[in-house]
């Protein structure tokens, strides 16, 4: 669609300027080449009128020769011919139409009229084309503008959905509930450790939460809270529940989504050796290799060990998380391996991820 | 008054912490008297044969068996059961099967003696037998079943429904066939069939409830007489109205 032609009150708009400039138009030209007004009139307004159909195709012509994917002289030499064609071709209607006018008129030579007034109008033209060229440009720059930004604020909405329903996830009433009876039951018997365990909890929490500000974090903080919700899920898990995390040192301080390994964590938890009747070891390992950051979490599943399956919006929304920062540089694979359920995830080492928010 | 006997109760529970803190708290109630404190549903259901005891305290969400299939196993030696749970959304499942009452964790210890309360006064009192209640039950398992459970003695067997090649009815039992073994279930073939999916397992006869991955061929004797091979070489007859459910089926 033509920009300028948008809306019904533009085309009107366009076509009542459009005349008028035509008819002055006519009126200046009629007076250069010395041609009476009257007659310059009925001859040259309707071609002018003419150049608007010559000059609007122009737009889809520009873009299809954008300036910043085409040379220079490319696009140059490609209006040029354009306009050359277009000023004969309106040159030879022209001649045409005063042709017709002076079969019917009396006594006016037209086609005389025309030939005088023919240089000036090709100047003209070639200058209308030139301001046309620029305009359009102009017009398509700024659409593109407006298309960027359109872009960028579905991006972030996607991105924001999708960290929101993360968020959701976290603090999941079940595991507040299942947290609050841990304590009920260990306030009496062992109250030092229910106090640990209510700064591990206010700890989670707080990590949890503080989240939406903070959509970037370091490996060594995510896996503290991880640490955190296992320490807490351990004591309602007692002997069922092992852990074995290692990560190397020097990875800790690596950027990294947050909440990206909570709920692969929480996974295996829920789904994984909840399952088991005899529970089992969750297994966490990161790592790098050629230039990537590898972290693999595996743990015991027994498959008939829960009456239902899990929906698997958890890994689903994890991998729209990682998918809205590194497009196609980050993956998240599952896999079962025997008797255990492995997920990996694997990330651009060195990219620190652009923090959309 | 006579001084009765207290009543023996089992607490069923996968959270150490809750086992103790239940069994903590029964410490005040001299009528009951704990006699094992259970980590999961399969040792449930090995005290429950073994040691009889009259209450069960039942957490409803464990891995291998829950609260539900519990009962769905030993409910004939069971009188009464209270559940015990962190979530409400089982109560109504709960009350259906049977429970006489349900107490949501962190438990208040005003609701438990209530509820012990209520416990004191039905023991002795001749209950309906629950049995045929829960069995008659429609609304329980809207979901169609991945596994079967069966019992043999303290022995707990889930079979996963893929394995199952066919389902037999022998009056008020189902013979359950696998490709190693038959197991015993107490259970009508009607009511099993209802719970599993109607594209995999077909009544191919009024006593035979087909797996139809183990179909090999199907065989004609005569006009109205066939009989289905199952991959096995095993044969099962098939009805006439049998072969007709078949056919919609494939």
């Amino acid at each position: 669609m033509y920009p300028l032609f948008r809306t019904p009150n533009r085309v009107i708009a366009m076509l009542v300027g459009w005349s008028l400039f035509s008819a002055g138009l006519s009126a200046l030209v009629s007076g250069i080449a010395d041609v009476p007004l009257g007659r310059g009139l009925v001859l040259f307004a309707p071609t002018y009128f003419l150049w608007l159909l010559f000059l609007i195709p122009n737009y889809f012509m520009c873009r299809t020769l954008p300036l910043d994917k085409r040379a220079w002289t490319m696009v140059i030499g490609n209006q040029l011919w354009i306009m050359l064609a277009m000023a004969l071709l309106w040159a030879l209607l022209g001649r045409g139409y005063a042709l017709i006018l002076d079969s019917l008129a009396d006594s006016a030579p037209y086609l005389e009229y025309f030939s005088a007034g023919l240089f000036t109008n090709l100047v003209i033209f070639a200058g209308q084309f030139e301001f046309f060229v620029l305009l359009h440009y102009l017009l398509i720059a700024l659409q593109r503008g407006r298309d960027l930004e359109q872009q960028a604020l579905q991006q972030e909405l996607l991105t924001s959905k999708a960290e929101l329903r993360a968020l959701r996830a976290t603090i999941h009433p079940h595991f507040l509930f299942n947290a609050l009876n841990v304590l009920a039951n260990i306030t009496d018997s062992e109250p030092a450790q229910a106090r640990n365990f209510c700064v591990r909890l206010a700890d989670f929490l707080r990590y949890s939460v503080a989240y939406g500000d903070r959509p970037t974090a370091t490996l060594g903080a995510e896996l503290e809270h991880v640490q955190n919700y296992l320490s807490i899920e351990r004591e309602r898990f007692g002997d069922r529940l092992c852990t074995d995390i290692e990560a190397s040192e020097e990875l800790l301080g690596t950027p990294v989504p947050s909440l990206m390994l909570f709920p692969l964590v929480e996974n295996a938890i829920k789904h994984g050796i909840d399952s088991c009747i005899e529970g089992g070891c969750l297994k966490l390992r990161a790592g790098t290799d050629d230039g990537r950051l590898h972290i693999e979490i595996s743990n015991p599943l027994d498959e008939l060990g829960h009456k239902r399956q899990g929906t698997g919006i958890g890994l689903i929304s994890l991998r729209q998380r990682l998918k809205n920062r590194y497009g196609d540089e980050a993956t998240l694979q599952t896999c079962r391996e025997d008797d255990l359920f492995v997920a990996r995830i694997c990330l651009p080492l060195r990219k620190a991820p652009a923090a959309v928010n | 008054m006579a001084k009765r006997d207290p009543i023996r109760c089992l607490i069923v529970d996968d959270e150490p912490h809750a086992r103790q803190a239940l069994q903590n708290a029964l410490a005040r109630h001299p009528e009951l008297e704990v006699i094992g404190l259970c980590e999961n549903g399969l040792q449930a259901v090995k005290a429950i044969n073994e040691q009889h005891p009259q209450l069960l305290f039942l957490d409803v969400q464990m891995p291998k068996l829950d609260g539900f299939d519990v009962l769905e196993l030993v409910q004939e030696q069971i009188p009464f059961v209270i559940f015990v749970t962190a979530y409400d959304q089982y109560a109504v499942q709960a009350f259906e099967a049977n429970a006489i009452d349900y107490l949501l964790k962190p438990v208040d210890p005003k609701r438990l003696a209530q509820a012990v309360e209520k416990v004191v006064a039905r023991v002795g009192m001749e209950e309906p037998s629950r049995l045929e209640s829960l069995l008659a039950d429609p609304v329980r398992e809207r979901e169609l079943l991945r596994r079967i459970l069966v019992r043999d003695g303290s022995e707990v067997h889930v079979l996963p429904v893929d394995a199952v090649m066919y389902i037999e009815a022998a009056d008020d039992y189902v013979a359950i066939h696998t490709a190693e073994n038959t197991h015993i279930k107490l259970d009508r073939l009607s009511r099993l069939q209802k719970k599993l999916d109607p594209r995999q397992f077909c009544r191919i006869h009024r006593s035979y409830l087909l797996n139809i991955n183990f179909l090999s061929r199907i065989e004609s004797e005569s006009k109205d007489s066939r009989i289905a091979i199952l991959t096995d070489r095993r044969e099962l007859p098939i009805s006439r109205s049998g072969y007709g459910n078949l056919q919609k089926l494939l």
